[in-house]
């Protein structure tokens, strides 16, 4: 069979009949079009937390020590981190944080104040926006300075230059020597409760809490997914032997974030899966209008036949004619779905969701495979007309 | 001069063993050369249509034999009797037959497609419009031409894949006699260039065009001879029987 001609007179049988193919295609058309929006919008957003976990920092280890009553560890643990392997390791630092009372002038703010070391912003994924980070000096010399997140920054010196400024943690004077920029996070991921801290080096933890304290959380900077899963077992290991089972805690929000996504993609493959329904439902359309086709063109197929179609011909003309309708259709549902997913995106989530290539391409081949599946029932019909009755058919 | 066309015994029954059973052939033998130019006359019902669809492998006998150029057509498949239809027989139909999505080169490039011919389609196609003389009117459609014109092309269709038989279902039912002259004059044509034509008609100037004339009454060849224009005994076959013979 030429396919060119059966293309052509695929396209010619459905423009000659527009309402009628509208009518079939419709059914593909909303089909696609709800795969698009549903697996897009779910893709988007999934999307979306991974920008909010890449913000929060991938490859981080987060260490809690819980044991009560015992030895204090913090000591140890920091000699343990210096002994990890550095191809694995980027840095670490110890976390303790405590919340409390800043003041500068007459402006007062709670904030969180972070006790770290030189390398706190590379493990916490912080940058820095103006002035100097802490410096493995000030930790060494003890010196009274400190690192303000951005949403300090905005609410306690405004337009002022923060930086040489003295302000009150707790009580004790603390020199301003840098400020980090905002995560930007979004307000489901906790918004600028990011942006709400301090950080000052860990040595002067007692100034500012004023009783004993174990420096208990370390953050373990890793150097990638693998190096992250390689180092939460040696430190588990370790804090397994040191404090005993159910007494600390070690983890990555890596794990989290796979199981998020694993959650993401599941929810996808349902939503699509489910919308796929009416893809199906399209097909039995176009299954059913080919019928029709064939019923009104049994003198067309009776004529082919009398001067030698062989029935693989006559089937193939109407399986091209069939994927023509519905990919038409596949693609008009494509580009409404597309559209509808800016649409829902920007009204829904105030965010511009676009469909990947994935599964534009996913739709289309879905699409075109329907119509060959359905339209395979209405062609066998056509190829097994007797030509001679096939001609008797006015 | 072979044997193209040889019928043993062929019957042709609609609806078998039925009250409502319609014995269209019944038990018909036949030989035809190749090279002859034979018309097939009789009243509407005696048969003739069904006999140009088996002669046309469109049906099937219900008994009997049919060999077609050295072929048992009654043992073919559908693919091969696909092929037969294709290669061996130009079919000419009554209302022509021409697909009307398609123009006049389409259409008559179809057979060719069909025959898997891959190159020059455009040309051999081409070829057989210009044989009927309707080469200016290629990218017409049907609906865009006379009737006559429209059976043209439907003789072109029918020789495109030069087939050793031409098979023409009262080609001139439909046509004026101006128009009609001109289609028995194109298959006289074809004839003389080594074709064989085998014509049903019931118009008696068509009949006398040609060599041999067989006449049905009630499924059964009444009458088979050579056809001598002006032979008082020859004229005697145009006849319609009277009833009771």
């Amino acid at each position: 069979m030429n396919l060119r001609q059966a293309f052509k007179m695929g396209f010619q049988s459905i423009l000659g009949k527009k309402g009628r193919s509208f009518l079939t295609m419709l059914g593909i058309i909303i089909g696609s079009a709800a795969v698009i929006v549903l697996v897009s919008i779910v893709q988007g957003q999934q999307r979306a937390m991974m920008e909010q976990f890449e913000k929060m920092g991938t490859n981080k280890i987060n260490i809690y020590d819980y044991s009560w009553g015992q030895t204090d560890i913090s000591q140890d643990l920091y000699d343990f981190c210096l002994t990890l392997d550095p191809e694995l390791m980027v840095g670490f630092t110890p976390n303790y944080n405590t919340w409390t009372q800043l003041r500068y002038k007459d402006k007062v703010s709670d904030i969180n104040v972070y006790m770290g070391s030189e390398m706190f912003s590379l493990c916490a994924s912080y940058e820095l926006s103006s002035g100097r980070d802490i410096s493995y000096m000030d930790v060494q010399k003890y010196n009274k300075v400190c690192v303000i997140g951005a949403k300090v920054q905005n609410d306690l010196f405004n337009y002022e230059n923060p930086i040489g400024k003295k302000i009150l943690v707790n009580g004790e004077e603390f020199t301003v020597i840098g400020t980090y920029a905002s995560k930007g996070m979004n307000q489901m991921y906790g918004g600028d409760w990011y942006d709400n801290f301090i950080v000052v080096p860990y040595t002067l933890t007692t100034r500012i809490i004023k009783s004993n304290y174990k420096m208990s959380n370390y953050i373990v900077k890793a150097s990638s997914a693998s190096a992250t899963e390689e180092l939460i077992k040696q430190i588990d290991q370790w804090m397994m032997a040191r404090v005993g089972q159910y007494n600390y805690h070690v983890y990555s929000e890596n794990t989290y974030m796979e199981w998020q996504n694993e959650s993401f993609k599941q929810t996808g493959l349902l939503l699509g899966g489910i919308a796929g329904i009416s893809l199906i439902v399209g097909g039995i359309g176009i299954m059913n209008i080919m019928l029709v086709t064939v019923t009104e063109r049994t003198r067309e197929i009776g004529i082919r036949k009398a001067i030698g179609a062989p029935r693989r011909s006559i089937i193939t003309q109407f399986l091209i004619e069939a994927s023509t309708l519905s990919a038409t259709g596949g693609i008009f549902g494509i580009l409404l779905g597309a559209g509808l997913t800016v649409i829902f995106g920007k009204l829904y989530f105030n965010a511009i969701y676009t469909p990947t290539p994935l599964i534009v391409f996913i739709a289309f081949f879905v699409s075109i495979a329907f119509g060959i599946g359905f339209g395979v029932y209405p062609a066998i019909r056509a190829s097994r007309l007797q030509p001679v009755e096939a001609l008797r058919v006015e | 001069m072979e044997n193209l066309i040889y019928l043993n015994d062929v019957y042709k029954i609609y609806g078998e063993g039925l009250a409502s059973e319609v014995v269209a052939l019944n038990g018909v033998s036949l030989t035809i050369d190749s090279g002859e130019f034979v018309a097939i006359v009789g009243s509407s019902g005696s048969g003739k249509t069904t006999m140009m669809n088996i002669l046309g492998c469109l049906d099937v006998p219900t008994y009997g034999d049919y060999i077609l150029n050295g072929e048992l057509v009654s043992e073919l498949s559908d693919s091969e009797l696909s092929r037969i239809r294709n290669r061996e027989i130009g079919f000419i139909f009554q209302g022509f037959n021409l697909i009307p999505e398609l123009t006049a080169i389409e259409n008559v490039e179809l057979p060719l497609i069909y025959a898997g011919v891959r190159h020059n389609r455009r040309e051999i196609a081409m070829e057989a419009l210009r044989r009927v003389g309707l080469e200016e009117r290629a990218r017409h459609k049907p609906s865009e031409m006379s009737g006559g014109q429209q059976q043209r092309v439907a003789i072109a269709r029918a020789i495109t894949t030069k087939p050793p038989i031409i098979l023409a279902d009262e080609p001139t039912g439909n046509l004026d006699s101006k128009n009609g002259d001109q289609v028995i004059n194109i298959l006289r044509g074809l004839h003389s260039e080594g074709s064989t034509v085998v014509l049903i008609t019931h118009d008696n100037s068509i009949a006398r065009r040609a060599d041999r004339i067989i006449r049905l009454l009630d499924g059964k060849i009444i009458h088979d001879s050579k056809f001598d224009k002006g032979d008082p005994f020859s004229e005697e076959v145009l006849h319609e029987p009277a009833a009771g013979i």
